[in-house]
């Protein structure tokens, strides 16, 4: 059990484990959080779990958690691990099943006062013609070799298909298509899972939002995003549906079996890897790049079925229904990239699990229309909360391999939150405060209910304070639609 | 005798499962698994047979990646696999039935049957086992 004190103050809002705490560790523990929040993070197991991950062979510099660590198994969520490309390993747990579950944000030239009146009928257009996939599937059926080229070519297929403007892949992460992706590593189960999913929600903290932005925090980069107070936005939560999960599960299963090639002992199963440089490790990487490619096909669909909504219902009423792409995220993902370290270029496989990238300004991955104000970072709130718009910065690329969290983080279990409120009485809640709720289980609103969540608010304080990425906008909700 | 248990975990599914004998259960890891996706544990009308046959390292292994195969089968078939009738059962060998039923719609999204810290123990003469599934 790893108590307070076995933490040390390095600066505000960073604490660090030293690698002296245990003697396996290669690499210090660091961790983004408030004093208060300390008192949270250290009563579940994600810093053992962290101390875990600083064991593994090739880790550079830190196993970093950012403010919204909590436990998962292997790497724990908001957690991110680097390893060095030579000599380092990749592991499937350090990015999760949902392979590239990660957040868009759609912005708009219209204004609260213009969308009021039909909020209503824009939520019910969503609930019918947003499909959630649990237990029924996509409008989009793909398969073969046109499934391959989603994996192989992600939302550059989107956008041959005319489903996906060109400005949307330039404004999303790996402009959507991860080179390294092999639609020949990704299985036939996976596949087949994939086939009927594309363009659908999920369920579980998946959700699509209709927002408006109520806070403006720093108006001339707000101004570069085409952020303006009152805004309507739309934030999509999704990721690689059942073909990722196949894919985690494919690849957790065949590195259990040739793991004793490099290694006889395992400090935790589920943090089970592969040596980056090994067969199976470049094996998984083209599998996880095109599960990755996948989900962001998945999430410009639901996009294209989003925008189809608004221009249906708004016909006539509302001028300029246009809904374009600010920037869309992933959270669980691995990616391979040169990072400066001690002064030198080294070349890491950089794991985010429940952490999103956050590159600062000047850096040559990011689309040009941001270079001057860095990198769009977007932080959904859980249901009923609101959620942030921010901008990476250099500090980002200097401590944490340019990375910051992915969102508020749970608090509670999913029965203790059931056993703390109703479903329907969250829905009222939430309804009195003006916010419709769409979703076809009150169990699923009850697990997903703010207080199940920490407080995202401080959440994204932490990661301002600490210099890693600046807030240019808070959204509220006005609608949210849920998977299930 | 109890089939399943569901336990508290903050962001996942945990189960502990039970049975008189190995082959109970793996049974009963499927009812468990089928019931919480479905929410209740209605299994009725035509049912679908599908063929298993798995090989793993161990029967700790083994049940996980069995619950992962009726995972495929129910997002593949859009059926929930509730019965399962176990022909053979060794140290590294599962061969069997599963026979899933419809559905209208689904309780529970779940991804996947995690490896984490899966051990089938013995318990007063009982076998129990504690599954975490990723939903």
């Amino acid at each position: 059990m790893i108590s307070r004190e076995n933490l040390k103050e390095i600066e505000d809002f960073l604490f660090e484990i030293p690698a002296e705490f245990r003697k396996e560790m290669k690499v210090p523990v660091r961790i983004y959080a408030s004093e208060e929040m300390l008192e949270q993070i250290v009563g579940d197991r994600s810093l053992e779990q962290l101390v875990n991950v600083a064991t593994l062979p090739g880790i550079q510099k830190y196993a970093l958690a950012m403010p919204d660590i909590h436990q998962g198994y292997g790497f724990p969520i908001g957690g991110v691990g680097a390893f060095r490309e030579e000599n380092g390993v990749i592991s499937p747990g350090g990015v999760g099943y949902d392979i590239n579950c990660g957040v868009r944000l759609l912005r708009s030239e219209i204004s609260i006062k213009d969308l009021e009146p039909h909020l209503e009928e824009i939520m019910e257009g969503l609930f019918h013609e947003v499909p959630s996939g649990v237990g029924r599937g996509g409008k989009f059926v793909v398969r073969g070799s046109e499934l391959d080229e989603v994996l192989k070519k992600g939302v550059l297929w989107a956008v041959k298909k005319g489903w996906a403007f060109k400005e949307d892949k330039e404004c999303c992460e790996e402009a959507g298509e991860m080179k390294a992706a092999d639609p020949k590593m990704v299985s036939q189960f996976a596949k087949k899972r994939g086939e009927d999913q594309l363009g659908t929600l999920g369920s579980g903290n998946h959700f699509l939002e209709v927002q408006r932005v109520v806070e403006i925090f720093n108006k001339e980069k707000a101004e570069k995003l085409g952020i303006f107070k009152n805004q309507i936005t739309v934030m999509i939560h999704s990721g690689s549906r059942g073909l990722g999960y196949q894919v985690c599960a494919d690849y957790l299963r065949i590195l259990q079996k040739s793991f004793q090639k490099w290694s006889s002992e395992l400090i935790d199963r589920e943090l089970i890897y592969a040596p980056i440089m090994s067969e199976e490790g470049q094996d998984y990487y083209g599998a996880m790049a095109a599960a990755a490619n996948y989900a962001w096909v998945n999430r410009q669909l639901l996009t294209y079925l989003t925008r189809e909504v608004f221009r249906k219902v708004l016909r006539g009423k509302v001028k300029n229904v246009k809904f374009p792409l600010v920037y869309d995220i992933a959270h669980n993902i691995a990616k391979k990239r040169v990072h400066e370290i001690d002064g030198k270029k080294v070349k890491v496989c950089v794991h985010r699990k429940g952490a999103t990238r956050a590159f600062g300004p000047g850096e040559k991955d990011i689309p040009e229309r941001y270079q001057d104000i860095g990198q769009p970072v977007i932080i959904p709130g859980s249901m009923g909360t609101n959620s942030y718009l921010l901008v990476g910065r250099e500090k980002a690329m200097q401590e944490t391999f340019g990375s910051v969290c992915h969102g508020a983080g749970r608090a509670l279990s999913r029965t203790a939150a059931k056993k703390k409120e109703r479903g329907e009485k969250i829905r009222q809640d939430l309804e009195k405060r003006g916010i419709i709720i769409k979703c076809r289980s009150m169990r699923g609103i009850a697990e997903e209910a703010p207080h199940a969540y920490k407080d995202i608010d401080e959440v994204v304080r932490v990661v301002s304070k600490a210099g890693l990425a600046e807030i240019i906008a808070k959204m509220e909700p006005l609608g949210v639609l849920k998977g299930d | 005798m109890k089939r399943f248990q569901v336990l508290e975990h903050t962001a996942d599914l945990k189960m502990r499962v039970f049975g008189n004998t190995l082959k109970e259960l793996f049974q009963n890891a499927a009812f468990a698994l089928a019931v919480n996706q479905k929410g209740n544990s209605e299994f009725k009308g035509e049912c679908l047979i599908k063929k298993i046959k798995i090989k793993a390292k161990d029967q700790n292994f083994l049940l996980i990646d069995f619950l992962n195969q009726l995972l495929f089968l129910s997002d593949t078939e859009e059926k929930v696999f509730g019965e399962v009738k176990i022909k053979r059962l060794d140290e590294k060998n599962l061969e069997g039935e599963a026979y899933g039923y419809k559905y209208r719609e689904l309780n529970l999204e779940i991804k996947a049957a995690t490896y984490h810290e899966i051990e089938i123990k013995k318990e007063k003469g009982t076998f129990v086992a504690e599954i975490i599934f990723d939903i």
